[in-house]
């Protein structure tokens, strides 16, 4: 098993990239969200110069920021500066594009995007075509060392939908979802190991296969409803939130898409959503505000203990554990933690404390 | 007068860039070109971090690569590290689109980039469209401080032409261009000027007016056949033809689009294009091989005393003190040098030796 943790991308956060890796953490994921956070490669080139084993990449990042020829050379850029230890985690993106008021890309974006990103890196030349002309594009310069294309960088597919799961299995080095129940980890490896057979491909050895969450270590005394348990898991708790809403406005308000343990206070959310000031053109910005970050003040009552069950790992050490062992049992190689910013220290301390060990 | 570098983008380089703050320049400026060199923010991220004085920014980046937010999150980025220290250079493109096989932008499209980057640095709400609808979107989470807005980040737009030199006049607070000819660069900032009182505005004191080339001090013997003053210049020498061809191709092949000091050798030189082995749909590999960090061997030839003497300042050191003056005097704040990758240290360390002094 192998742990990973996703950072809010901040310029000034490289030291907790460093204090993940001495923790014993094997990767950390820098996101990539104009609107909220720093940028990316920038804040990766600061983590890539002050680390010097964890894996390092985009976790992730989408196909509608930047060309892929310029994305391309982004991380083959940080893995000049950290050579095999970098990788490129891409989806279609979603505060990312929301927050500017976009939708994610299609997958067949995605499809292409990956096609590019995937040819560059391997130092091959490229159809990148404009206009519906053909047009052969490859790194140049390579002897002069601009990027490291030597040590190959792994793509990953971040991925819940059904379709794109299984473009992960198609073409993807490794996959992220973001579920915490084994049952549906389960049906999603048999998804995506289907894309895989589809493309006529077998998977190697070491595709990742790896689930998001947060966690929090429960202290005697403590349960799902306690302060410090809240803070924990709150703005994790909230973006699953906010995402569902996503999901549920763009099914054509279906009822079914929400999750089982957010259902009895969704009324209430929605009448929250509606009441927002903001018109809605400009709505996107209160719904993810501290998207990933931090919990809204007036969302708290939304971390009830049903949600952090369905989505945070919170429990004594055994109980998390013998939870990780499930998800590892279906297929899981690997475990992200994506806490709020105001904790991470202290949820990384805990996790790297209480649970690693027993990995190890 | 202002003194500035320019660099080929290369993730190892930033010591360069410290090297030149301690030499007494004013400024850096980092290139966007994805296929041929590093990504500009990870660099500057490493400069931003090194550096205590000197000025940085891209120098240039163009609208076609990343999306407008993504560019202004990326710069607002270093501007966290280096605040106030930081400026965002733009132009419509040249190898980063050409390379890919793409034209430059349209100046329309610059205009409504630069709008849009603008108002986000101004922490403002800016619209944004969307397939023509209205979005409107504004940086979030500014209380922690991802990006920093409060030291007003100054976009300076690269500009040859009467038009896009106008825009520059009507929006930008500074002017990059290409020239060491006094007549030339008076014309431009008429231009400039024009751009300006089109939309009723009268230029700052402070407006960054930059030229740029490359500079050589003739030692002893040497002359403008010297292989140590071809090595020095040959690069931009070259980079100018390459983009003359390009003029010259796109006006519908008219002679009189070429400068009169690649007259003697143009017929060469497109007979040399035309040889290129690459299919028109990846030509432009072959064209710009070495753009502005190295002249290939085959090459070598254009590097004529003609094209030297009009492009760079090649001269004692009082001939160069002389030229810069001359275009101080016409209203000119800042030279900036963008020599070979493999001289840049020693031009610039030659430069501040024989020629700064002249101008503290």
């Amino acid at each position: 098993m192998q742990f990973s943790v996703t950072l809010d991308t901040h310029i000034d956060k490289w030291p907790l990239a460093r204090y993940a890796e001495e923790l014993g953490f094997d990767r950390v994921a820098i996101p990539d969200s104009e609107m909220i956070w720093s940028d990316p490669y920038a804040t990766l080139a600061l983590v890539a110069a002050n680390t010097s084993r964890i894996l390092i990449g985009t976790g992730i990042t989408s196909p509608g920021l930047r060309i892929a020829p310029v994305s391309a050379c982004a991380i083959a850029t940080i893995n000049r500066l950290a050579p095999g230890r970098v990788f490129f985690g891409i989806s279609t993106g979603h505060t990312s594009v929301r927050l500017i008021g976009r939708k994610p890309a299609s997958l067949a974006t995605l499809r292409e995007y990956v096609r590019v990103v995937r040819g560059l890196l391997d130092g091959e030349e490229v159809n990148y075509p404009y206009k519906g002309e053909p047009r052969l594009i490859k790194f140049m310069h390579l002897d002069r060392h601009y990027i490291n294309l030597a040590d190959r960088i792994p793509i990953l597919i971040a991925a819940n939908g059904t379709k794109a799961i299984r473009l992960a299995g198609e073409l993807a080095d490794g996959w992220t979802t973001s579920t915490k129940n084994p049952e549906v980890g389960r049906h999603h490896i048999e998804e995506l190991r289907a894309g895989a057979r589809a493309a006529g491909r077998q998977l190697p050895d070491d595709f990742y296969f790896s689930f998001q969450t947060c966690a929090c270590v429960l202290r005697p005394g403590e349960n799902l409803s306690s302060e410090r348990v809240v803070n924990q898991t709150g703005s994790y708790v909230t973006c699953i939130l906010h995402q569902t809403y996503e999901v549920w406005e763009a099914s054509g308000h279906k009822e079914e898409v929400v999750p089982p343990f957010f259902r009895d206070r969704w009324d209430d959310y929605l009448k929250r959503v509606a009441g927002f000031s903001l018109p809605p053109q400009a709505r996107f910005r209160q719904i993810h505000d501290g998207h990933c970050t931090f919990l809204q003040p007036e969302e708290r009552r939304f971390v009830t203990p049903e949600a952090i069950r369905g989505t945070c790992l919170a429990g004594e050490p055994d109980e998390i554990i013998s939870h990780i062992r499930a998800m590892e049992k279906v297929g899981f190689s690997g475990l992200n933690l994506l806490p709020p910013a105001d904790y991470q220290r202290e949820v990384f301390r805990d996790f790297a404390a209480q649970i690693i060990p027993a990995f190890r | 007068m202002q003194f500035a570098i320019m660099i080929d983008s290369h993730i190892d380089k930033w010591p360069l860039i410290r090297r030149a703050e301690e030499l007494g320049y004013d400024r850096a400026y980092v290139p966007d070109s994805e296929m041929i060199w590093s990504d500009c923010h990870a660099i500057l991220a490493l400069a931003a971090a090194n550096t205590r004085r000197i000025a940085l920014g891209t120098g240039v980046s163009n609208p076609g690569s990343r999306l407008a937010p993504v560019t202004a999150c990326a710069i607002a980025t270093i501007n966290r590290i280096a605040p106030g220290r930081v400026f965002l250079g733009l132009g419509t493109g040249h190898t980063s689109m050409r390379l890919v096989g793409r034209p430059p932008a349209s100046l329309s499209h610059l205009r409504e980039y630069v709008r849009v980057v603008r108002a986000l640095l101004d922490g403002e709400e800016v619209d944004y469209p969307y397939q023509g609808q209205s979005r409107l979107i504004k940086f979030m989470h500014r209380d922690r401080a991802y990006l920093d807005l409060d030291h007003r980040i100054p976009i300076y737009l690269a500009a040859n032409a009467a038009q896009a030199t106008q825009l520059a006049g009507e929006i930008a607070d500074g002017w990059i261009t290409h020239t060491i000819d006094p007549a030339v660069g008076a014309a431009g900032l008429q231009r400039l000027q024009e751009g300006a009182h089109r939309v009723g505005r009268s230029l700052p004191a402070h407006f960054h007016t930059t030229f740029q080339t490359t500079t050589c001090v003739l030692r002893p013997g040497e002359n403008l056949r010297s292989e140590r003053v071809i090595d020095w210049t040959g690069a931009h020498v070259a980079c100018v033809l390459h983009i003359a061809w390009e003029q010259w191709n796109k006006s519908g092949r008219r002679d009189e689009t070429v400068p009169r000091f690649f007259a003697d050798i143009w017929e060469e030189y497109v007979a040399h294009v035309e040889r290129m082995s690459l299919p028109p749909a990846a030509r432009f590999r072959q064209i710009h091989e070495g753009h502005c960090t190295f002249v290939t061997a085959q090459e070598r030839r254009f590097i004529t005393p003609e094209a030297i003497a009009a492009i760079c300042l090649v001269g004692t050191p009082n001939e160069i003190v002389g030229r810069i003056r001359a275009m101080e005097q016409i209203g000119f704040n800042e030279v900036h040098l963008y020599p070979p990758a493999d001289c840049d240290r020693a031009v610039f360390e030659e430069f501040a030796q024989f020629v700064m002094p002249a101008f503290r």
